[in-house]
């Protein structure tokens, strides 16, 4: 620019003429319109600053809400990999020791031991295997024993433990066991061949025995109640079990 | 107002990660005990538990424990406990079998009763124990 009063070559900034020595105007008026620019520019950049940490902000807790959220769905997807997972293996491992299992079910069935019998079918899951499905009328008889065995055993030892409603619910089921002992061939019928072998069904009346046994001596059944009790109605086997245990 | 906003916002952001997290950790328990099944099923129980048995004279809980526990302890003491428990089942299966007089079965579990007294003598006081339980039948 050019000084106004003299006419000499000088910049915008300089406040001073350097030829004829006179105030330059316009760079007073210059550094007032800078200094209004540089507070608007400085406004509008804390404005967008605030403006983009506020969007980052949302968007983080969006994309942790979002992570958890697709967590959970493939937790979902995973179980049922992980339970498949879980069943193969295990499945395997039966199969591996599959000899070694069958002997000692042949063992425990010869020696008519129903508790034990459940103990080791339940803690080697042979459940999950095929292989032992002609085992499945003894598993589900040992298991109700094993229901009516734990029956006594807790009457024995604590007797006086349970409320009316609380006992009248374990007759329930105890009711219940006793059917599934004394009806097993009636519940089975379908695979008769398959689940009621000669070996099997000298276990099962054996069980069927020792319960008959059990009713008699901690249950407070007559041996003639005993014997009977197996053709009696539900709700009469219930009676008669009610009866005879709070009389026991 | 604008910081009451912010809290808000906060809050909702804070229970709504407590509740996905509640949800996550249950499905990451269940997800590792489905796997947990697979690769090394075992229920154990500890000698506590055994203690506790013994301790309050709880031979039903004392059986089912050592019924289900899949760990084969050596442990003197977790041994006498399955011993205390077989006698206790013998028992109750003896005084069964004897009332039907099946001779043969009830001298089975006699001899099993007879077996576990015999390898735990110091123990003798529960297997005492056990026999009152059975002086009405």
């Amino acid at each position: 620019m050019k000084c106004p009063h003299c006419g000499s070559p000088i910049r915008l900034e300089d406040k001073y003429c350097s030829y004829c020595g006179l105030p330059n105007d316009l760079a007073t008026q210059h550094q007032k319109d800078m200094n209004r620019y540089q507070k608007k520019f400085n406004q509008t950049r804390s404005e967008v600053l605030n403006s983009t940490r506020k969007t980052k902000k949302k968007l983080a807790s969006f994309l942790v809400l979002a992570v958890m959220v697709l967590l959970i769905i493939a937790s979902y997807q995973f179980e049922d990999v992980s339970w498949r997972l879980g069943r193969y293996l295990t499945t395997r491992q039966i199969q591996s020791h599959k000899t070694e299992h069958l002997a000692a079910l042949e063992t425990i069935i010869a020696d008519q031991d129903p508790l034990r019998f459940t103990n080791y079918y339940d803690r080697y899951s042979l459940y999950l295997s095929d292989d032992f499905d002609s085992y499945y009328a003894v598993k589900a008889i040992s298991s109700s024993f094993e229901n009516v065995f734990q029956y006594v055993s807790d009457r024995l030892s604590n007797p006086e433990t349970y409320d009316k409603d609380s006992e009248s619910r374990r007759l329930r089921t105890l009711a219940s066991d006793l059917n599934d002992i004394f009806q097993i061939e009636d519940a089975y019928t379908y695979h008769q061949d398959l689940y009621f072998s000669e070996e099997n069904l000298e276990y099962i009346h054996a069980v069927q025995d020792d319960t008959r046994a059990i009713l008699i001596t901690y249950l407070g059944l007559s041996e003639e109640e005993a014997d009977t009790y197996a053709n009696l109605s539900s709700s009469r086997q219930y009676d008669l079990l009610e009866r005879s245990v709070s009389a026991s | 107002m604008k910081q009451i906003k912010v809290r808000k916002k906060f809050s909702f952001f804070t229970l709504a990660v407590l509740l996905l997290s509640l949800v996550l950790i249950s499905r990451a328990a269940s997800c590792i005990e489905d796997l947990r099944y697979g690769f090394f099923y075992s229920t154990s129980y500890s000698a506590q538990d055994y203690q506790y048995a013994l301790q309050y004279k709880e031979y039903p809980y004392l059986d089912r424990i050592c019924r289900r526990d899949t760990s084969s302890s050596s442990d003197p003491f977790i041994q006498a406990c399955h011993s205390i428990s077989d006698y206790y089942e013998a028992a109750i299966l003896y005084h069964a079998y004897d009332k039907a007089k099946n001779n043969a079965a009830a001298q089975t579990e006699l001899q099993r009763m007879k077996t576990c007294e015999a390898s735990y003598p110091d123990y003798e006081e529960y297997f005492r124990d056990i026999d009152q339980l059975f002086t009405s039948y």
